[in-house]
């Protein structure tokens, strides 16, 4: 009888033991995740820069559920923005975590003749590759700076990246399928999913028109190397010169539609005022609002940082990046004197087409002071940038940019 | 003597059909070695590429409404969406209140939605001389 109580003890201690062990074991992260909360809140939470994030170092943090992570301004003066440091951007909690490649198929479905169901081996193998070095930049970056402040993910510049992409074109793909004569809009799915039922699905449309170009693509390289999950692994679509909430990560469906798409995420979100700045006033809202397209015009500083002291009397270098939808950057023109007179900084060479171009300038300032510096580009078809914008959302800045530089 | 051992040996039994079943699935034809570490939180693992994110909420200030606001918000997304905003007059935070609630159709009522709106009013409004955020 004792050995049986003793033997009962122990086996209670195991089952516990081993309670503990499933329970770890079935654990995806989540619910460790909340009931972690209270603990870990004052950790880490405020620190801004947190390096714990896959594939990512050093990354300025706007959210982490979904995640949001800013590329921090030097990286800014890297021609092509590093996988690591490339900003993230979800709109959905539930984000792609885990896949097997092997298994995965990107479906092409609707009105074409023979539906598609892609590996990734076939998209390697049965296309054309193709690459591109193009400017992905978040419709709201830079919305921190509208005055007054708009609500929204609050990104500074870093909202953008510069990077190489290898895949195939939509064009050739599509082809494959044979799409009807009656088609209007081709739509592109992720597999983010909303956390209810009822958030709308992350779904982003092309006219056949556009997905049918020869420079749409979709990607299954960055920069040479495998997507970061963060940032769409296993394929994104690339949308030269448009903005990025259009380069759907995580892409697995593209639907072929022979009515025009009325999809939450572009009937209803990223709209910005129907006229070619963007602009609206807080007390009078524009009543006519489309969607988001391509990049407007902008230029920012990217060295010196803000509020830097510079001292007088030496050469000072002025560097940063002028970008538009791809229809090329002609002058930049810098003021250091608010506005007052302008000079022209030199361009580099074009990297590509979609890229961005950077500027410089060596400026040697010869009184001491406080010099409030702006910069303002012009494109090939003569556009420039404004002196005052704002809209609700805080999409397409275009505005002429400010820093503040202290000469001692 | 016999039936004194036959129940810790049912019980030893079950034991181990449950620590078996407990495995990790990708790790039971795989060894350590097929697993390659992109960093500490990405793994390739064969043709398992996966990752592992870590969330850290934000302190928010115990003042009335925060209950509300934190079990209502959370349910879909980080209250970081809160703390990196600056601060907002009441009509902006209602607008956004109204937009989680029409247009991705958080199920909160009415009456609890504008409590929430009271709560970021408290926090981070602009309409207030007080300021707890």
């Amino acid at each position: 009888m004792r050995n049986f109580k003793n033997s009962l003890l122990i086996l209670i201690l195991l089952q516990i033991i081993i309670g503990f062990m499933f329970s770890s074991c079935n654990n995806d992260g989540n619910k460790e995740q909340s009931s972690d909360q209270n603990k870990k809140k004052d950790s880490v939470a405020d620190d801004p820069f947190l390096s714990h994030y896959p594939e990512k170092a050093g990354m300025i943090l706007l959210t982490d559920r979904p995640p949001q992570l800013e590329t921090p301004l030097k990286v800014l003066r890297k021609d092509i923005t590093p996988n690591e440091s490339f900003f993230v951007r979800w709109h959905l909690s539930n984000i792609l975590r885990e896949i097997d490649v092997d298994t995965f198929r990107l479906v092409i479905d609707g009105d074409v003749d023979k539906p598609l169901s892609l590996s990734m081996n076939d998209l390697k193998t049965k296309f054309k590759p193709c690459k591109i070095i193009a400017l992905a930049e978040c419709a709201g970056n830079s919305r921190s700076l509208f005055k007054p402040q708009v609500p929204g993910s609050q990104w500074v510049n870093g909202g953008m990246g510069n990077a190489e992409w290898t895949g195939v074109k939509v064009k050739d793909i599509l082809e494959m399928a044979g799409i009807k004569k009656n088609v209007v809009d081709i739509s592109f799915d992720g597999l983010d999913e909303g956390p209810l039922p009822g958030v709308p699905d992350f779904v982003k449309s092309l006219s056949v028109a556009h997905a049918m170009d020869d420079e749409v693509m979709i990607a299954y390289q960055m920069n040479g190397k495998d997507i970061p999950m963060l940032n769409g692994f296993p394929l994104k679509l690339v949308v030269p010169g448009w903005y990025a909430t259009y380069w759907v990560g995580a892409l697995h469906k593209i639907e072929v539609l022979n009515k025009p798409f009325d999809g939450f995420w572009m009937k209803k979100a990223y709209l910005a005022p129907d006229n070619p700045q963007g602009n609206e006033k807080s007390d009078s809202l524009s009543k006519k609002m489309v969607p988001v397209t391509t990049l407007a015009l902008h230029s920012i500083f990217v060295e010196p940082e803000p509020d830097a002291v510079v001292p007088s009397g030496k050469p000072c270098l002025v560097e940063g990046l002028a970008f538009d939808g791809g229809i090329e950057i002609k002058k930049v023109e810098l003021s250091m004197d608010n506005g007052a007179t302008w000079i022209e900084s030199k361009l580099d060479p074009e990297i590509s087409k979609y890229s961005w171009r950077r500027w410089r300038y060596n400026w040697t300032p010869s009184a001491s002071g406080t010099y409030h510096l702006k910069v303002k580009a012009t494109n090939a078809a003569g556009e420039t940038q404004s002196t005052a914008q704002w809209n609700r959302s805080g999409y397409g800045r275009t505005v002429i940019e400010t820093l503040d530089v202290t000469v001692k | 003597m016999k039936k004194k051992t036959i129940y810790p040996a049912i019980l030893t039994g079950l034991m181990i059909i449950a620590l078996i079943s407990c495995q990790p699935k990708e790790e039971k034809n795989d060894t350590k070695a097929d697993v390659k570490a992109v960093d500490s939180n990405s793994t390739v693992h064969g043709s398992i590429h996966k990752i592992t994110l870590i969330n850290n909420e934000p302190t928010f200030p115990d003042v009335e409404g925060r209950d509300l606001f934190l079990n209502n918000c959370m349910t879909c997304h980080t209250t970081r969406y809160i703390s990196m905003q600056p601060s907002f007059s009441r009509k902006i935070w209602q607008a956004e209140v109204t937009k989680m609630i029409e247009k991705f159709h958080a199920r909160i009522d009415t009456n609890v939605g504008k409590k929430i709106v009271d709560y970021l009013v408290r926090i981070k409004g602009t309409d207030t001389a007080k300021k707890v955020m």
